[in-house]
């Protein structure tokens, strides 16, 4: 809902995450200065997120948070893996530099399917130390971001439970595997959203278009306009979509998803609240 | 030797918060000889952070009061329902007093439910409390006391309305006669009871219809009072509508600004943006207003209509822009749950409001206070809502429990997002 102007700030990682796009790229660091003047292009610098690869890995990470709040900049999130933030000071750092909020992402409930997914083992641990490091810390925002594949899917749940034990204050349940069929996957998000929900803590999908998510629709990040699910994939509609009534603001689905899982899909025929969503969507 | 009464008036408070309103009942009494020549009347605040029913049940405990009156709002009737239940099985005789907008507007209903309570005094309370301590002392009865409601012979008599004081200058300051003593940050000045609106939420507009004002030379004395004492770093006014007018707003400016020697801020004053123009933000600047509150609660047409609310969406929008580019803090309010809202209405209320920077944004669950239009006519409205306070919405026709609770979450998040501070800790401190 908050809108970020997003940062990238190149492809390295220290993860190795099997489905990650950035894994796929070449190793690439934005240039200082480009994103200095970026920065400074910006009429008014309000909210940004930086991402990357790993962005908390770059030497200078400091010396750009500090540049956007110099420049103005109110909000500053970080798209993190976490395991840098395990060191507190580290992490002090960047807080001390005005960078308060914080998206980690988390593949796992534990070491064995965590580590599996980002190739790096420790990194489980890593990551939890962060969310540690920050549950105490009581002016920050943190939201989890639980990218879903076929290696963690049956896992969500506990993934969820874990980190509303951290108090965090969003999740976010991100679909990033086009081999992996939504409709399989549909139960656990279904039984994610009510553990969160109960347990008070809001959470978002995305990557789910209108007709999986059905009554679901307020947990689509999409129609808040924040979603960043669509960076790098190729989206697109199927042929039968052409019927469904959220055909103009559902941003589809990766296209090798479609050839593979046409029997999925059915138009949305009728919605109480169309006129709401297409209203917030377009706003 | 005469036996002086002694006569409690406590409010439960927060964050060291004091009681305006019983220094008004306190001050109005003590215009009257008889009262003042017979009664100690003792104001106290007690702090719900930091104290418990037992430690009030325990102090009270100590004075042994004849009289206790306990001013009411909905965040703090459940508290005083619990100190008065206990006070009476341990006193029986002491005599129960409730008032204020919780009160009020459902007395019938609390003296019904509860034995223990012997009076509920309707609408202002200035006069009609007095009354009740005169009639008291001349134990002469209550049935010719306008605006109370009270217990008789096991039955539960309503008096007649009281009409509101016609001419606020009647109520001493509490402040000038040193009732109230002014504190930093909590220090409250009234300049007129009433409201110009008539939102359906609102008790004020409905209940107070015509604007009173207390008189000019006795808020300036109050204005100039409190900031002649250097530890009032801020201080705060409690009109429903700070920039009512604009030559009043330049009068109350100036009055501020003479006074201001030691610098005091002004907070949170309640503004309707939609007034504040090119010219407010001058008199804003002078009076040393750091920091306004606003609606618009909702930003859907349709809500707006059904409950009554005024908002124009480009004024709003270009008084923040003005207000925050002028270093003016402004903090835009929402309501989650009102009747003609859904949850993505909710949202886009949400969303515009966010796309218009201001520098906070408070979100609210909708509470169907008593003495309000949806609270009359909440199944006009088709309102579900919590009868114990602070009556908070359960449902409405378009909003169903799941989506209000839904929203709430949301905005909780939302509101710890957007809101974000620095946090209060360095690292040169670990």
């Amino acid at each position: 809902m908050i809108k970020y102007d997003k940062i990238y700030l190149g492809s390295i990682c220290n993860n190795k995450c099997s489905l990650c796009l950035s894994n796929k790229a070449i190793p690439f660091q934005s240039d200082l200065n480009t994103i200095f003047n970026f920065l400074e292009q910006k009429q008014s610098l309000e909210n940004i997120l930086l991402y990357g690869g790993e962005p908390t890995l770059r030497k200078d990470i400091l010396q750009i948070i500090q540049k956007a709040v110099t420049l103005g900049a109110k909000r500053i999130k970080i798209l993190t893996n976490g395991r840098i933030l395990s060191d507190i000071n580290t992490l002090y750092s960047l807080m001390d530099a005005g960078c308060f909020l914080f998206e980690i992402k988390l593949w796992g409930s534990n070491p064995v399917v965590h580590d599996k997914i980002t190739r790096i083992t420790g990194s489980f641990h890593e990551t939890i130390s962060s969310l540690n490091n920050l549950a105490p810390i009581q002016d920050k925002f943190v939201a989890v971001r639980i990218p879903i594949c076929k290696d963690n899917y049956r896992d969500i749940q506990n993934i969820v439970i874990l980190s509303i034990n951290f108090g965090v204050n969003r999740i976010i349940l991100s679909y990033n595997d086009p081999n992996l069929s939504l409709k399989d996957i549909l139960p656990f998000v279904i039984n994610s959203l009510n553990i969160s929900i109960f347990n008070r803590t809001w959470i978002l999908t995305e990557g789910f278009p209108f007709c999986v998510m059905k009554d679901l629709a307020k947990h689509m990040n999409e129609i808040y306009g924040d979603s960043i699910f669509s960076i790098g994939y190729n989206l697109t509609h199927h042929n039968k979509c052409s019927d469904c009534v959220f055909r103009t603001i559902c941003p589809g689905i990766d296209s090798e998803y479609i050839k593979n899982n046409s029997i999925e899909f059915s138009p949305v025929l009728e919605n109480k609240y169309l006129e709401d969503i297409r209203r917030l969507y377009e706003s | 030797m005469n036996h002086r009464k002694k006569v409690a008036l406590i409010s439960f408070n927060w964050a060291n918060h004091f009681s305006l309103a019983l220094g008004y009942l306190k001050a109005y009494a003590l215009k009257d000889d008889l009262i003042r020549k017979n009664i100690d009347i003792e104001i106290i605040d007690f702090d719900t952070e930091i104290l418990n029913v037992q430690q009030v049940i325990y102090y009270l405990s100590q004075i042994k009061p004849e009289m206790i009156g306990f001013s009411c709002y909905c965040w703090n009737i459940l508290k005083v329902l619990d100190t008065a239940r206990i006070i009476k099985k341990l006193f029986p005789d002491t005599i129960i007093v409730l008032g204020g907008p919780e009160a009020g507007p459902a007395g019938l209903k609390y003296l019904a439910e509860n034995p223990f309570l012997d009076i509920v005094v309707k609408g202002e309370g200035e006069i009609t409390f007095s009354d009740v301590l005169r009639h008291y002392l001349n134990n002469s009865g209550l049935n010719g006391i306008p605006g109370i409601l009270f217990r008789q012979n096991g039955s539960i008599i309503e008096n007649p309305d009281r009409e509101p004081i016609e001419n606020l200058g009647e109520i001493p300051s509490p402040y000038l006669e040193g009732i109230l003593i002014p504190r930093d940050k909590v220090t409250y000045i009234e300049t007129y009871r009433g409201c110009i609106f008539r939102c359906h939420y609102c008790y004020e507009g409905k209940n107070l219809p015509k604007l009173r004002f207390f008189p000019e030379d006795r808020v300036k004395k109050e204005i100039e009072f409190v900031l002649s004492n250097p530890d009032i770093k801020s201080f705060h006014f409690i009109d429903t509508v700070f920039n009512l007018r604009k030559e009043r707003l330049a009068k109350l400016a100036e009055i501020i600004a003479s006074a201001n020697r030691f610098g005091s801020e002004l907070r949170t004053v309640e503004i309707i943006a939609e007034f504040v123009d090119e010219e407010t933000i001058p008199l804003f600047k002078k009076a040393n207003i750091k920091s306004v509150e606003t609606g618009p609660q909702t930003v859907n047409e349709d809500t707006l209509k059904i409950v009554n609310r005024f908002y124009k969406a480009d004024k709003f929008r270009n008084a923040i822009k003005l207000l925050e580019e002028n270093g003016i803090e402004v903090t835009s309010d929402l309501i989650i749950g009102l009747p003609g809202d859904n949850f993505f209405k909710f949202v886009h209320s949400a969303k515009t409001i966010i796309d218009m920077k201001p520098s906070n944004i408070v979100f609210s669950i909708l509470h169907v206070l008593p003495g309000t239009i949806l609270y009359e006519k909440s199944s006009e409205f088709n309102l579900k809502y919590d009868d114990k306070a602070p009556h908070l919405i359960l449902e409405s026709p378009d909003f169903p429990f799941e989506d209000i609770d839904k929203a709430v979450i949301m905005a909780y998040s939302i509101d710890k997002e957007y809101n974000i501070r620095k946090p209060f800790f360095s690292k040169k401190n670990i």
